[in-house]
């Protein structure tokens, strides 16, 4: 990874990058949450909101051609890419903010680092084991700047490979590096112990690593595998429930990542879109608003179960050959499940769902019992989204809906009452109640 | 909207809209018949798993990515999207569009008749879905009386589902097909199922579904859909009243039990050799605008990108029958069949995922004839000594001996395991041959068994023209003798 490269920057206006002081500031003056507001306000035009790249380059991959070292990245700020379109940073900032934000770019590294490799060559019949290397010369050895392994490098029929680098797994959450191989043979060391597997199924193997930064080694042999198979494996790290391709750490799994991005931008109207999203329940009809404020609305429940500011969605993962990977939101929850807005339903008078209208805002009807209502929603602006439920038939009665809380957001109406997280109202036939759910500002 | 299906503008112009096929490797097809290749919308995902065509001859495509699209005039515009991953579309007698999607049958309903679909009503979704890839919803086909029909995939992988095999179920009517009556009511129909990818209905009326090769599918196969029966699969018996979770699993390894209680299919369809993942079968109702085929099944393979065809024989009142390949060498995986009001047979297709011969990733053709008559095997029917097969065009009578008709038969045998090779090969004599008065069809006499499959080459038959039929293997699924 770089900070720039130059040819992404042909087309760049200004991009308002990063810069950096002295190193002997950096580690002293390093606030990773002041780093994250300066990036977020300066940077991310160009870098992105998550680092993941725009017009500038993605800042938390495995990829750095000018360096990953802090010393290096502070040099490249501080210089700037002019012919790129990134100017100097170091009249802007002070050394302490400058020192804040490159900490934010580390903090936020993902992919392999310092990526080597050794070979080995072995007769067709040798053990199905790593303790032979021991007794084998190195047949070739050498150092990756792409921090990709690539299982295929040996060009003879039998072999094992061995890779070692540093791995930056999810900051978070423990993760884990997931497989899609079968009959193939690995062993992995996290930190120098052994890593049994979580998982393996066909297609799909797992082995749980840690937070954050650790030492990794890979190890493969073609004894006892299928000779005839592709041996450009495709490995990732997943988060730990295995529902997320967060990075490939192959170049087959960076590549498979790379195809399976599809964004879902609306333009002048709504886009509605069902399909498997990560957080949200099955089934959900999730919607995005020309305004980037996007929610999903759930036919089962007849409840919003998520609402996100910020890019509607990427489907590439659910499109992406058999489809098994959930769509991911691109921008970030106000909330999403178990939270929900959902209205009070008993045994005499459940949700039944019965159809979306798509032609103005996407509107929902459904029935509680004997009541029908359709409820509207209508973004406001990036942050804020009303909800404006109507009843259409029925008796009058008291229309309650359980409301979630959050310091994201709040909610409020100007009819009706909330009290302890619910709304009600005494709805009357052919009038509408609104509740208006608002992002903090700080969010 | 602005991503990559902004390229494509609701209405597309498309000139030269068909082309003949260039990529296709065809080795068999019968003299007169040609793959025409439908150019699709431009930078659209177009993996065709749903397809209906109206009595005016708009063609309607449901695509695996989630779009709708109409093919008016050789006009391409979308009709609706956002579907999660659509395997069946029907355009219903009311001009409505029925989409089945994984989670829903939905009902789309243009209001302001402006080309677009307003109204995404819920037709049916009283099953579960797990959010698993394999949990596909195929269909729905429509009864005269107005009820719905439609089948349910097994998962593969779904957490702390029930799997005796390869496929599993989280429960729900997995595995099952399922009814909605003109009233929306949801029911569970019959169970069994697997990988159910093709649902048709004959113009008897009849519900017929194919079943894709894998646990407990010894082979693709083709049945005949009716209430409450048990079609082979053990896991969708998890949600049947008389079994539930234990008692499928108390009896997983008890083949023999499941065996008596499942049906016997209409007919076997052998695997590489015909078929690995059919699609929908199609009548051909087109009066003879698609050649002599008339009443016969179509169905489309993903695996092989071929068509075969299929020869029902009613036996002690019950359907078996022959497959016999047709066309293969199409650009992609064959997986939806319908013929237009022009007799012409379009194909929908796909290959994510799951691999075709066919190398395009999707698609969309179809087969066309020129009126030419192939000579080809016609019918094939049981006989008290054999079986009469039937031609289309006279044969040459020199051609006409015993050993010109080469018959084995096998069997397959039904367990957990992933497919079944074949078991008891065994070449049957032919005893005896007659030619009747016009030339068409010859009675073999051999001794059969019933429980087999029985093969049926004849590749030294002739016609007057000399000329060999384009396919010259066919497979009969003999499950009574007369």
């Amino acid at each position: 990874m770089t900070l720039l490269r130059f040819e992404k920057f042909k087309n760049m206006s200004l991009a308002l990058c990063l810069l950096m002081t002295p190193l002997q500031s950096f580690t002293a003056a390093a606030n990773t949450q002041e780093g994250k507001t300066l990036f977020e306000t300066t940077c991310a035009s160009c870098h992105g909101k998550k680092l993941t790249g725009g017009a500038g380059f993605n800042l938390k991959d495995e990829m750095w051609v000018h360096g990953s070292k802090p010393e290096q990245i502070l040099a490249n700020i501080k210089a700037g890419f002019s012919q790129a379109g990134m100017p100097a940073f170091a009249a802007i900032y002070s050394d302490q903010q400058l020192a804040s934000i490159v900490e934010y770019i580390l903090s936020q590294r993902e992919g392999l680092d310092n990526l080597t490799y050794k070979t080995y060559h072995i007769d067709s019949n040798a053990p199905q084991s790593f303790e032979i290397i021991d007794n084998l010369p190195i047949k070739k050895s050498g150092s990756l700047a792409t921090n990709l392994m690539d299982f295929s490098l040996p060009e003879v029929k039998d072999y094992i490979i061995e890779f070692e680098a540093d791995l930056y797994g999810p900051k978070d959450k423990a993760g884990q590096i997931f497989s899609m191989t079968h009959k193939e043979f690995f062993e992995i060391e996290i930190d120098g112990k052994r890593v049994e597997p979580s998982m393996t199924d066909w297609l799909r193997w797992a082995w749980p690593i840690k937070q954050g930064k650790q030492k990794i080694k890979i190890r493969y042999t073609t004894i006892g595998t299928k000779q005839r198979s592709d041996k450009r494996f495709k490995m990732f790290v997943m988060n730990g429930e295995l529902t997320e391709k967060i990075f490939g750490i192959t170049v087959s799994g960076k590549q498979y990542l790379n195809q399976a991005t599809f964004n879902i931008t609306p333009d002048n109207k709504d886009e509605v879109v069902r399909k498997k999203i990560v957080k949200l329940p099955t089934s959900s009809i999730a919607v995005g608003t020309p305004l980037n404020i996007n929610y999903a609305f759930n036919p089962k429940t007849c409840s919003f179960v998520g609402v996100w500011s910020g890019n509607f969605l990427n489907v590439g993962p659910n499109i992406e050959g058999r489809g098994r990977d959930g769509s991911l939101i691109g921008g970030d929850w106000l909330f999403h499940m178990p939270a929900q807005i959902k209205p009070l339903v008993t045994d005499t008078t459940p949700c039944e769902f019965i159809q979306y209208h798509r032609s103005g805002n996407t509107s929902f009807t459904y029935r509680l019992g004997h009541q029908q209502y359709r409820v509207e929603a209508i973004a406001q602006d990036r942050s804020s989204l009303l909800l404006n439920y109507t009843l259409l038939s029925g008796q009058n009665g008291n229309l309650q809906i359980s409301l979630p809380t959050s310091d994201k957001f709040k909610i409020s109406t100007k009819q009706g009452e909330i009290t302890d997280n619910l709304f009600s109202v005494n709805a009357k036939v052919g009038q509408s109640y609104q509740v208006l759910l608002s992002a903090s500002e700080n969010n | 909207m602005t991503h990559k299906k902004s390229i494509i503008s609701c209405a597309l112009l498309l000139t030269s809209l068909v082309s003949v096929t260039a990529m296709a490797k065809t080795t068999y097809i019968p003299k007169g018949y040609a793959i025409e290749t439908i150019a699709t919308p431009d930078n659209v995902r177009f993996h065709a798993t749903g397809l209906d065509i109206n009595a005016k001859g708009d063609v309607f495509v449901a695509t695996r990515f989630g779009d709708v699209w109409q093919y008016s005039g050789n006009v391409w515009s979308k009709f609706a999207d956002g579907f999660h991953e659509p395997t069946g579309l029907l355009c219903d007698d009311d001009g409505s569009i029925i989409v089945a999607h994984k989670p829903e049958l939905t009902r789309l309903v243009d209001n302001d008749n402006n080309g677009v679909a307003d109204e995404y009503i819920r037709l049916a979704d009283g099953w579960e879905f797990h959010d698993n890839y394999h949990e596909f919803n195929f269909g729905p086909v429509k009864d005269a009386k107005g009820n719905y029909y439609g089948t349910l995939n097994l998962g593969h992988g779904v957490p702390d589902a029930l799997a005796l095999g390869a496929m599993d179920s989280g429960g729900g009517y997995r595995g099952w097909a399922y009814k909605v009556t003109p009233e929306g009511k949801f029911i569970p129909f019959a169970s069994g199922l697997r990988s159910p990818a093709g649902i048709g209905i004959s113009p008897d009326d009849e519900v017929f579904f194919t079943d894709n090769q894998g646990d407990w599918v010894e082979t693709s196969k083709l049945h005949l859909l009716e209430q409450d029966k048990f079609y082979g699969h053990p896991v969708p018996l998890r949600d049947h009243p008389d079994f539930g979770l234990d008692k499928v699993r108390d009896n997983r390894n008890n083949f023999n039990m499941f065996d008596k209680l499942r049906e016997k299919p209409v007919v076997w369809i052998p695997h590489n050799e015909v078929a690995n993942s059919p699609g929908n079968p199609e009548w051909d109702v087109t009066k003879g605008k698609f050649g002599p085929f008339e009443d016969q099944i179509f169905i489309g393979d993903q695996t092989q990108s071929n068509i075969f065809r299929v020869m029902l024989d009613k036996v002690n009142g019950k359907y078996q029958g022959a497959v016999i390949n047709f066309i293969d060498g199409f650009q992609s995986g064959n997986i939806r069949l319908k013929f237009d009001p022009l007799g012409q047979l379009w194909v929908g297709q796909t290959a994510r995922g799951w691999h075709s011969k066919g190398g395009k990733p999707f698609g969309l053709e179809k087969v066309v004839w020129n009126g030419d008559m192939p000579f080809e095997l016609l019918d094939m029917k049981l006989t008290n000594t054999g079986y009469r097969l039937t031609f289309t065009e006279p044969l040459d009578p020199n051609t006409v001996v015993a050993e010109h008709f080469k018959v084995h038969e096998y069997n397959y045998v039904y367990t957990n395991k992933y497919g079944s090779d074949k078991h008891n090969i065994q070449t049957l004599p032919v005893t005896n041959v007659i030619l009747s008065p016009d030339n068409k069809s010859v009675d073999i006499s051999l001794a059969l068994t019933k429980g087999k499959v029985v093969v049926v080459e004849f590749d030294d038959l002739l016609n007057r023209m000399k000329d060999s039929p384009s396919v010259t293997k066919v497979y009969y699924t003999l499950n009574e003798l007369l």
